[in-house]
């Protein structure tokens, strides 16, 4: 059994840093995209708007892993540029998150108590006053626990990254089976570390989550 | 005076985990008598009125209902349950049924009455508490009134022998309360047994035959309705009378 | 610039590959509602070991990428004498996943129905499962079936996982005909269009459910 396993604890830190770091980057990159997605649907221009949605719906419709192969092979092809594939993963990831972190935002936004801003004004504060204190405030407490369980999705996303040769957890454990023959050991290891990993960011995301719903209040 | 005991509570107990919210409570409840619990909130009028039909289970004590403990393994709670009737606070009408369907299922499931019987029924009922032409609206088009004046007729379609009733009135506006109150009259007259849950000193000044006052999941007074609104009442219950009259 | 002779070449195999994904997500999916139906309740009214079984369950498949199970199954589950078949696997890991996710949204639903119906139910004389078929059941539809679509979604299109075990789903045509024509844009293209194309199907279908469902909030 130790023999087995010793060529993947080898690895393990290493293949971990790489997924780490990889889904880190996808989610920073993922908010700005989705911010400016959010913009664009907001936007008062109808074209900007109409781009916005029909992105948020290719997104949301196709497999990442046609993304991801789209991403890595089609489009490099047609700019006859050649693409790492830890940069097309990471782009990839991105653009995905991206489009549901830009519902989950327009979510927030839309969900916010009208009476808020008028509470804000009666008490006197001017415009740039309510925004500041009163609604961005409370756009972010009500945003961070379904933006904590969007990264969650997105870290378990990032195994698909194996599949076009980046080197992070999965594909760790799927070189290791092809070396041992110990695919039952190997992926249950592999799985562990996923579930250690992502059962710590989940519950980071339920405590935040109980935070602010003290926080934000309840309505029924 | 009707000697028949309907209701027997006899020194329940009951906690939220560490917090007790029922202290030792007991008292009796005669066939056709009216009663009234008052006190301040949170003082565990709810939960005692929900442990006479089962919905709160209780750590220690007995309740009876005509001489059957509910606690006993071997009562059937659920045809117990369906011949006492409850009216919730927040009417609690089943929002994808229409009004008469509201008044029909459990005639249906539970009692195994036919279509034809159970609408009988149903429509006489609704006819009694003045919502007849209304039978087939949704209750989200109904007031607050109309929606506790059929959450009655359902509980009376099941021929119920007792009735509950936790705060009927309190979700209502003023305008509202005393079509409900006037249907709890006539049902009072008729010689209903009745526990009523309420706030209304009115109603329970000129309808009820006995008073208990609640605080801290104790109860501190139980007595005629005569005494409590005169001076016989404990302090307690002189302070809160006091307080809820004021307005 | 776009070969459209390609793509007509390329179509009836894709179309043979659409056939197989929706096969998988027939199946799969379904099996795991049912499955999530079940866990969803163990977790209300199980005794204790039961719960304990179904919250391991559900937290497995929320902190373990699929594509980790599906490896799992393919690999190691022959290693114990199970299951050999590629499409076994697919519609045994979509099902095992649809579970994990779907007992948590019919777990939210069931509570989101206000207590005191429950309680209007059982003073009226019925029992738990008659009241949570007559009562519960038909409130609960509204908070469950548009997260559920979204999930149908999510799983159908996971179902492009199954490529790298072979099975021959849409996505794996889809690579077999790029690998001997190299025409990325039109085949991906091609590809990602008929996702779009099924999945914006299933939303519409959800929606229409849905409406149908709530029909009683409807005001006449
Ligand atoms: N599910 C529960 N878990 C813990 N504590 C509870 C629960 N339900 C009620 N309590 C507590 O039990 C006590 C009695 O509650 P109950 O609802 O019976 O009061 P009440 O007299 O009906 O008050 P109100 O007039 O507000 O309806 C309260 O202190 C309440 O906080
Ligand atoms: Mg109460």
């Amino acid at each position: 059994m130790e023999q087995v396993l010793t060529p993947f604890m080898n690895g393990v830190l290493h293949a971990v840093q790489a997924t780490v770091l990889i889904s880190s980057a996808a989610c920073l990159l993922g908010i700005v995209l989705g911010i400016l997605l959010l913009l664009a649907r907001t936007s008062p221009v109808l074209a900007l708007r109409y781009l916005a949605i029909v992105y948020v719906s290719a997104m949301r419709g196709t497999p990442l892993l046609i993304q991801l192969l789209v991403v890595y092979y089609a489009i490099p092809g047609m700019l006859n540029i050649t693409i790492t594939p830890v940069f097309a993963g990471v782009v990839a990831l991105a653009m995905n998150t991206a489009a549901y972190i830009s519902e989950i935002l327009r979510g927030v936004l839309s969900s916010l108590p009208s009476g808020q801003r008028g509470a804000a004004f009666s008490l006197g504060m001017t415009r740039w006053q309510s925004w500041r204190h009163i609604i961005l405030p409370q756009i972010f407490l009500r945003a961070l626990p379904p933006l904590t369980n969007e990264f969650t999705v997105t870290f378990k996303a990032s195994s698909l990254l194996s599949i076009i040769s980046v080197s992070e957890l999965s594909s760790l454990a799927r070189n290791v089976t092809l070396q041992t023959n110990a695919p039952l050991m190997v992926f249950s290891v592999c799985a562990a570390v996923y579930f250690i990993m992502l059962f710590l960011l989940s519950s980071a995301s339920r405590r935040i989550e109980r935070q602010v719903q003290v926080r934000v209040g309840r309505h029924d | 005076m009707n000697t028949l005991v309907t209701v027997e509570v006899e020194g329940i107990s009951k906690w939220y985990g560490e917090a007790q919210v029922l202290k030792n409570c007991s008292c009796t409840v005669r066939e056709q008598e009216i009663v009234v619990i008052c006190g301040p909130s949170g003082s565990g009028k709810s939960t005692l009125i929900k442990t006479i039909n089962g919905l709160e289970v209780v750590q220690e004590g007995d309740i009876r209902i005509r001489n059957q403990s509910i606690l006993n393994k071997g009562t059937n709670l659920s045809s117990l349950r369906a011949s006492v009737g409850m009216v919730f606070q927040h009417f609690e009408l089943f929002p994808h049924l229409t009004i008469l369907q509201n008044l029909t299922i459990a005639q249906r499931v539970v009692l195994k009455r036919d279509v034809t019987t159970a609408t009988k029924k149903a429509k006489a009922l609704l006819e009694k508490v003045g919502m007849a032409v209304h039978q087939d609206k949704y209750p989200s088009q109904l007031s607050g009134g109309q929606q506790q004046r059929v959450a009655i007729a359902r509980s009376l379609c099941m021929d119920p022998f007792l009735m509950l009733f936790d705060e009927p009135t309190s979700a209502l506006d003023p305008e509202m309360v005393s079509e409900v109150l006037e249907v709890m009259r006539d049902l009072a007259n008729e010689g209903m047994t009745m526990m009523v849950v309420t706030h209304e000193m009115g109603f329970a000044r000129n309808i009820a035959d006995r008073v208990i006052f609640m605080e801290n999941g104790s109860i501190v007074d139980n007595t005629d309705t005569a005494s409590f609104f005169g001076d016989k009442s404990s302090e307690r219950a002189q302070l809160f009378l006091s307080k809820i009259l004021q307005h | 610039m776009i070969d459209t002779d390609i793509i007509a070449e390329a179509l009836p195999l894709l179309l043979k590959g659409l056939k197989v994904t929706a096969f998988v997500a027939a199946v799969g999916i379904p099996l795991g509602l049912l499955v999530g139906t079940l866990l969803a309740y163990l977790t209300l009214v199980g005794n204790t070991a039961l719960k304990w079984f179904a919250r391991s369950y559900i937290e497995c498949v929320r902190n373990v990428p699929f594509l980790i199970i599906v490896y799992f199954a393919y690999f190691g589950l022959p290693k114990m004498g199970l299951m050999t078949d590629a499409f076994q696997v697919a519609v045994l890991t979509t099902g095992f996943y649809t579970a994990g996710y779907f007992s948590e949204l019919m777990r939210a639903a069931i509570l989101s129905v206000p207590k005191g119906q429950m309680q209007a139910a059982v003073s009226l004389g019925m029992g738990y499962w008659r009241a949570q078929r007559l009562i519960i059941f038909p409130q609960l539809l509204g908070f469950l079936i548009p997260p559920t679509t979204s999930l149908v979604v999510m799983m159908f299109k996971d179902t492009a996982i199954f490529s790298v075990i072979t099975l021959p789903e849409l996505t794996y045509q889809s690579n077999v005909v790029v690998s001997e024509s190299f025409a990325y844009i039109e085949i991906l293209g091609t590809t990602a269009l008929i996702y779009w194309v099924s999945s914006w199907f299933i939303d519409f279908a959800g929606n229409r459910f849905n409406r149908y469902a709530l029909r009683w909030k409807a005001r006449p």
